[in-house]
């Protein structure tokens, strides 16, 4: 190899120096993996956060409980709104788009993993967006797990809810537009 | 010279990544049978009132009370203080959320990381001949 060469491909050694180095570092940690502390649904008493396209209506709610065929809410108190602060049962099959926070998985990426400068930080959860929510029973069971019910209500508990936010309201799928 | 440190850099590396393990999030909503045991890992009681009871550092579950360091939060989701325990009866549900390995993802995340870094080692190797 001639000196020029050599000089020319200088940069492209401390390049390739720089990225093993990154990747021993990203070696230097025994588990990778989800921060079990970190996660709200670990850290929190509340049921995970949805966004719920009704068709004629978007809304932001917790999610209470999951009965076979609806979803039961806290709609979030921003007065946009029609429910806002209320409880509600949301038919399955009246919700075109879910959004669900925290259901989807982590992104384990594998390249921010390996090319991290130092410990790769833990995986961020991920939401879960789906559109057809009552077709899907191993979606349906994560979600009541998700919940803050996952043992559903019984008439007690809702009376209780109920007394709390309000009477519960059910959604009117003839007041929402078709799929 | 430089060229065995990459090489040392690659194996030192390769034996890194070869020790690490990839975990995943189990979470699991437990029985509530008759058995005692230890929960280790997060725990979050929901008790028969709508409150819930968060106990990081796990629980002991035994016949009349199920005991641990908690925070609990009313129907309200308001915090209403710590805890020492819950009566076992009050209890209606309880979950527990914890990490395990993840066999395939600990392959993935180890095999392929010692590829990348075994070729840029070589390259490195190569060009500082």
């Amino acid at each position: 190899m001639t000196a020029r060469e050599m000089t020319m491909s200088r940069p492209a050694s401390q390049l390739a120096f720089a990225g093993l180095l990154s990747a021993l570092m990203s070696a230097c940690i025994p588990y990778y993996g989800p921060d079990v502390n970190e996660f709200a649904p670990v850290t929190r008493p509340a049921g995970i956060a949805a966004v719920l396209d009704l068709g004629s209506d978007t809304l932001r709610a917790e999610i209470l409980a999951l009965d076979d065929d609806a979803l039961i809410v806290l709609v979030d108190r921003t007065p946009q709104y029609a429910m806002a602060g209320r409880l509600a049962r949301i038919p399955l099959t009246g919700i075109h788009t879910a959004q669900f926070m925290n259901a989807g998985g982590f992104d384990y990426s594998f390249w921010a993993f390996t090319f991290a400068w130092g410990p790769p930080d833990p995986p961020d959860p991920l939401p879960l967006v789906i559109q057809d929510v009552a077709a899907d029973p191993a979606i349906h069971e994560r979600l009541r797990l998700l919940s803050r019910y996952p043992q559903g209500l019984d008439a007690g508990l809702l009376v209780r809810l109920e007394g709390v936010y309000g009477e519960m309201e059910t959604v009117d799928l003839d007041a929402i537009s078709p799929r | 010279m430089r060229s065995v440190a990459a090489v040392s850099a690659v194996l030192l590396m390769g034996a890194g990544v070869s020790c690490m393990s990839v975990t995943a999030l189990r979470h699991e909503r437990l029985e509530l049978d008759d058995a005692p045991r230890v929960i280790r890992s997060s725990v979050k009681a929901h008790l028969a009132d709508g409150s819930t009871v968060l106990f990081p550092d796990g629980v002991t579950i035994e016949q009349e009370q199920v005991t641990g360091d908690g925070d609990r939060y009313d129907i309200r989701l308001s915090p209403v203080g710590s805890v020492s325990g819950v009566a076992r009866d009050s209890v209606i549900a309880i979950e527990s959320f914890d990490t395990e390995i993840d066999p395939d993802r600990t392959f993935e995340y180890s095999v392929l990381p010692s590829l990348i870094a075994v070729a840029v080692g070589i390259a490195a190797g190569l060009s500082f001949r």
